[in-house]
């Protein structure tokens, strides 16, 4: 079975983690990554590159809210929030994502797995 | 849950200078952090910038991608913006050029059409002095038709002078009016009867002149011309007094009525009828008014309307030479129309 050896993000789920990073309050963009990487033991690395456009992203789409203020070393740094839309969307993707896990989960317990299916 | 398309939601309309200086602000923040930990890893200040550099990649297309991010379709939408204000702008150019070129042609046009209207109108007075009894206007006439010529004391032909004819039906039972103007050389004309109507009499009028009126119940050669020749007006001031409702008092003036000048006969004893003009006078809150359709030496009848009374007044002499300075009134007394007036029914004098 291949392997995630380069701590990429699974595909389609950084949505959902920076989401859920929000749930507990607002988080500039570093400690946005941070708290992903933190959180999961080291095992999830978001990229710069990805986050960046992906938070730029939510904020049009109306999930997440950002404001400027200052960092914990008196920088300004933009801070980003969930908003209302985000909440109801953090359960939607959460929902999802277990319902996925659950069935990946069924069949790596029914035996079902080939390497041809080639699951990373 | 439904997902909204993604390109429907609005993008950042800022300036993308704007946009680009936050953005850079922002990752500018993130590349210095990155440094500063692995400062606090024990890498020396460059390498620590270094090695964050190289881990965040390449800074402005990273920008770029976030740019593209937050404005989504703007800048596309106001290219498209530009390009069509543009097109609408030479829409609009050429639409008013065009117009502009037929309002040009058309003034061309007309001038011409007015050069050919100049001369056919001296080509008909040509013919109207070689053949003055044929047919006036250069069409062939049918055999019951007539030329009216309306002209001034002076012979001078009257331009749209209104002439209204009186018709009646094949049983004479009903009669009605109808109103025309004389063309350019003061000629109009007109067939006697058509379908099952009846022309029997004319009126001429024109503003500054006397009415006059002449039957038509009489027989005309085919393609004659009928003349009418209008005196000048004169401006007379009648002050119209109707008796009071009470016993031995004064006379009252008839104010705010309407008033009619059914006929007046000129001083060589020709009268005309206004039965169908539509020369409506009115008094004022004093009882006064002016006429302006007769001329001077005449002597006219009146016919003046209350909600409740018809009154009638003359024969009422207007002067033979009208004090223009002074301007007096002349005092009309009115008295009660002995049968209710019916008027277009009232009989002409012919």
């Amino acid at each position: 079975m291949a392997t995630n050896s380069d701590n990429s993000l699974p595909q389609g789920s950084l949505d959902l983690l920076v989401l859920q990073s929000l749930a507990g309050g607002k988080r500039h963009g570093y400690q946005i990554a941070k708290h992903i990487q933190s959180t999961s033991g080291d095992v999830l690395r978001v990229e710069e590159g990805s986050l960046y456009p992906a938070l730029h992203r939510m904020e049009r789409r109306g999930w997440i809210a950002s404001e400027w203020g200052l960092s914990e070393t008196n920088r300004r740094a933009k801070y980003y929030g969930l908003t209302r839309t985000g909440r109801a969307q953090l359960k939607v993707e959460v929902a999802s994502w277990r319902a996925m896990a659950e069935a990946i989960g069924k069949v790596i317990d029914a035996g079902a797995v080939t390497p041809r299916l080639g699951l990373t | 849950m439904p997902s909204i398309p993604y390109w429907l939601f609005p993008g950042d309309d800022r300036p993308t200078e704007e946009i680009d200086d936050e953005i850079a602000e922002e990752l500018q923040l993130h590349l210095d952090l990155m440094a500063e930990e692995h400062e606090r890893c024990g890498l020396a200040p460059d390498e620590a910038k270094q090695k964050a550099a190289e881990r965040f990649g390449d800074f402005n297309q990273l920008l770029r991608r976030c740019r593209r991010e937050k404005q989504g379709d703007v800048p596309m939408l106001k290219r498209v913006q530009a390009v069509l204000t543009g097109l609408l702008v030479l829409v609009v150019l050429s639409v008013g050029w065009q117009q502009w070129k037929v309002w040009d042609h058309m003034d061309g046009v007309r001038n011409v059409m007015h050069g050919f209207d100049m001369r056919l109108s001296e080509i008909h007075d040509k013919l109207k002095i070689i053949t003055p009894n044929s047919a006036d206007s250069l069409t062939r006439q049918p055999d019951d038709a007539i030329a009216i010529q309306v002209i001034d004391t002076d012979g001078k032909a009257i331009e749209n002078a209104s002439l209204t004819f009186g018709w009646t039906d094949a049983t004479r039972s009903y009669h009605d009016s109808y109103v025309v103007t004389t063309n350019s050389v003061g000629m109009h004309d007109t067939r006697l009867t058509f379908r099952d109507k009846q022309l029997d009499s004319v009126t001429a009028y024109a503003p500054g002149y006397a009415f006059v009126s002449e039957s038509l119940n009489r027989p005309f050669e085919p393609g004659a011309t009928l003349t009418l020749t209008l005196p000048k007006a004169t401006k007379q001031r009648l002050l119209i007094l109707a008796p009071s409702e009470i016993d031995n008092l004064p006379d009252r003036p008839l104010a705010d009525a309407e008033i009619r000048v059914t006929s007046r006969t000129s001083a060589d004893g020709r009268s005309s009828n206004s039965q169908w003009l539509q020369l409506k006078l009115r008094t004022d809150d004093e009882g006064a008014v002016e006429i302006d359709c007769v001329a001077p030496g005449d002597e006219i009848q009146l016919t003046a309307w209350e909600p409740k009374m018809t009154w009638v007044a003359g024969p009422i002499a207007i002067k033979a030479k009208p004090d223009e300075k002074t301007r007096a009134f002349l005092t009309v007394k009115l008295r009660p129309m002995s049968t209710p007036s019916n008027f277009g029914a009232s009989g002409g004098i012919f």
